[in-house]
């Protein structure tokens, strides 16, 4: 039932992000509409997914990589059904419609279900709930930085250069793109602090030191340590749009480093088997 | 009976033989009730615009309509034909209903996509219906090409970009800062089209405009529309690291900005884009600014492309409401086959609830005994197996009559029903209606002879 679900999502999702590509490409309204329409039936779907889950481990359905990435698919449909309320966002919908369909698939083929692994750490659990969860949080939260960040180097390049197209008519402006990218940073790195934090605690009063020279917690630190340097340079108002939002990227090379590291990390190596 | 459209415009008129063709608004119940009176002329409608001087019209026959509109322009504008036949267009049936349609979605504006159009033309129609000289055909016609102009102004975006190159560079500038709340904006130089420019940006709510000039009255003069601050040249690029929005158009021959002057500024802010609007032939602005960061720089050619740009969207969006028009007219011809089916259907009903009633007035009288809840109990069946009967037969003619052979089918089923007599006393009822109003129309002509925009006799041309 659960694959049923899950590939179902993936079928409905594929579809959901031609709409959005056909609507972008060429303005259609009635395209928007059906992507829209099936954007939320592809979070009805996630969402029954990680009921199953969260069924099946009797848990919250976040401690294996397969289940965080569903979740964090799940809150990035979420977030796109958000920005879709506002104005001039198809193309931030579309890309993180790109990106959340990548995760979910991805997802399908890297990893399985499987049992938690994490399920003996019963004195320790409500904490890695918070850490986990934080983290998955602000991983969405980055990643709509990210396409913002993005649309803004796309749109300044085309105004740079005189190149008035249909899609630069439908793009936000340079000014609230910058000021989105840095409204999301600027809430996203608190909350991946708290994660670390939460984590780092839970880790030293088990006195197990050690672990905080694990590589996954190194590149986080260095990733906070960049997003908090982006923040202040931001506030100081010295550096150009462009300049930040091309750190905003970088910053989000880390987020995605800090991922692909679990594999590598002497703690965090689930193999979602 | 057909429609049809009389009219000039900008294209087949120029603006002098236009402005001999325009209706006061005063007098427009006046022209209104004349066309009314007009031989063949069963409905009218007047559009009258500073680039269009259109008359819409539901005759009798075409034959020689075209003529009597002709006759009426020329009594009523007191111009001899000569002058003005060559400037007019005719079109009949399919085309008038197409034209109208296309008029009222701004496709035959001067600026395509105008929204202006369709609220001129839904004024029009309101007054012609006010003084009842529209009827069935246009009620419907022109409530659907007012809807079919909303329609198209929502569903597609045709009349969102600029077609002017002061609004362009406002669009430019929301496309940088987006709103202009707090942004301040730099006018060097009083040209007409800076003046129009900055006119667009404080409209859509600049903080501050400063005008620099090299005559501090004419700055003084510019900067009192916008409640703005007038300086000399120098002290205003003293405070070019202040503005957001820089307008250019001095007439100039030099470069009044350098890259240098701007890129010491651009120290002062370095995180807050500058936008330089170059109206100026030859340019203010040296283009090697351009190169800088953060600034954006656009000369007069830069924006006339925005407007082509912007106007080819315009004609893309168009070839979608084309597609819209078609199906309107599509309906619309839908429409008036099943108008003919409507008195059928009537009469049907009406010949079957009598045959009820009298039925159900024979029953009674030889059923007297039969109580309140029974004579009810009765009635509601009954009614119900006429209702059931009736029911294919109405939709069948419907479905019938919008198709191919729509007037034989509604012939066959006027016959089958035996309707031809409730038809004929329906047709008589309504003709006798329409005398009554003709003469209405006739006292109120009478009435009307001694005012000075009147004529006198009848429309018919004096060749008949």
């Amino acid at each position: 039932m659960l694959t049923g679900f899950y590939d179902a999502g993936i079928y409905i999702f594929a579809l959901s992000v031609l709409f959005f590509i056909s609507d972008c490409i060429r303005r259609n309204r009635s395209a928007k509409r059906m992507g829209t329409g099936l954007l939320a039936v592809v979070a009805v779907l996630q969402a029954g997914a990680l009921f199953i889950r969260a069924m099946e481990e009797r848990a919250l359905p976040i401690f294996t990589p397969f289940d965080f990435l569903l979740l964090l698919a799940f809150s990035l449909v979420v977030a796109s059904l958000i920005i879709n309320l506002l104005q001039r966002a198809e193309f931030a919908v579309l890309l993180l419609g790109i990106v959340g369909f990548s995760i979910q698939i991805l997802n399908r083929l890297w990893f399985s279900p499987g049992n938690n692994p994490l399920r003996h750490w019963e004195a320790v659990h409500g904490l890695l709930v918070l850490h986990i969860t934080l983290a998955n949080l602000s991983f969405v939260i980055y990643t709509v930085a990210a396409v913002f960040a993005g649309m803004y180097l796309f749109l300044h390049r085309k105004l740079k250069g005189k190149k008035w197209t249909d899609t630069v008519r439908r793009l936000p402006s340079l000014e609230m793109l910058d000021k989105y990218a840095y409204s999301l940073a600027f809430i996203g790195t608190p909350m991946l602090t708290v994660s670390f934090i939460v984590a780092a605690l839970s880790v030293i009063s088990e006195g197990r030191l050690n672990l905080l020279l694990d590589l996954k917690v190194l590149a986080t630190l260095a990733g906070l340590g960049f997003y908090y340097f982006y923040l202040f340079k931001k506030r100081s108002h010295q550096h150009t749009g462009s300049l930040m939002a091309k750190w905003i990227l970088t910053g989000y090379v880390f987020i995605i480093i800090i991922f692909v590291l679990n594999t590598w990390s002497d703690f965090h190596g689930w193999n979602g088997e | 009976m057909h429609i049809v459209v009389v009219g000039l415009n900008y294209r087949t008129a120029p603006v002098e033989v236009r402005e001999r063709f325009t209706f006061e608004q005063n007098e427009l119940p006046e022209a209104l009730s004349q066309l009314m009176l007009t031989k063949s002329v069963m409905e009218g409608v007047v559009v009258a615009t500073c680039n269009r001087t259109e008359i819409y019209v539901v005759v009798d026959r075409l034959h020689m309509c075209g003529y009597f509109i002709r006759s009426f322009m020329e009594q009523w504008f007191d111009i001899p034909r000569e002058e003005f036949t060559q400037h007019l267009y005719i079109y009949e049936d399919e085309q008038a209903i197409s034209h109208l349609f296309r008029v009222t979605c701004g496709l035959d504006s001067m600026v395509i996509g105008e929204t202006q159009i369709l609220g001129q033309v839904r004024t029009a129609f309101l007054q012609s219906q006010q003084e009842k000289a529209t009827g069935t055909w246009f009620n419907m016609l022109f409530k659907q090409a007012v809807t079919l102009g909303k329609r198209a102004h929502s569903e597609t975006s045709i009349g969102e970009s600029a077609v002017s190159v002061s609004y362009a560079a406002v669009e430019l500038g929301k496309r940088i800062f987006g709103m202009f709340d707090d942004k301040k904006v730099l006018i060097l130089g009083a040209g007409k089209m800076s003046e129009l420019t900055v006119k667009h940006l404080y409209a859509n709510g600049a903080e501050e405009v400063i005008v620099a000039n090299r005559t501090l009255a004419r700055a003084e003069e510019l900067a009192s529309k916008f409640k703005g601050t007038p300086c000399t040249m120098e002290k205003a690029l003293d405070r070019l690291h202040e503005v957001d929005i820089l307008i250019s158009s001095t007439g100039a021959k030099d470069y009044v900005l350098d890259r240098a002057q701007v890129s010491e500024s651009m120290k002062k802010r370095q995180s807050r884009p500058l936008f330089i609007i170059d109206i100026a032939v030859p340019r203010d602005i040296d283009p090697a600014i351009a190169e800088l960061n953060n600034v954006f720089l656009y000369d007069i050619d830069d924006l006339e492309g925005i407007v082509e740009s912007n106007l080819e969207m315009r004609r893309a969006e168009a070839a979608k409401i084309e597609v819209m028009i078609k199906e309107e007219m599509d309906e619309f011809y839908h429409w008036l086959k099943t108008l003919g089916v409507r008195p059928a259907i009537r009469a049907l009903q009406e010949k079957s609830s009598n045959i009820h009633e009298e039925t159900l007035q024979s029953l009674f009288n030889k059923l007297p005994e039969l109580d309140e809840h029974q004579r009810k109990v009765i009635r509601r069946l009954t009614k119900s197996i006429v209702n059931q009967m009736m029911h294919d037969p109405i939709n069948r003619i419907k479905e019938m009559t919008a198709g191919k052979n729509g007037n034989e089918a509604l012939d066959y089923f006027t016959q089958i029903f035996a309707l031809e007599e409730d038809l004929n006393e329906a047709g008589q009822g309504e003709s006798n209606l329409r005398q009554s109003s003709a003469a209405k129309s006739e006292l109120n002509r009478e009435k009307h002879e001694n005012k000075p925009f009147a004529f006198k006799g009848s429309l018919t041309p004096a060749g008949l």
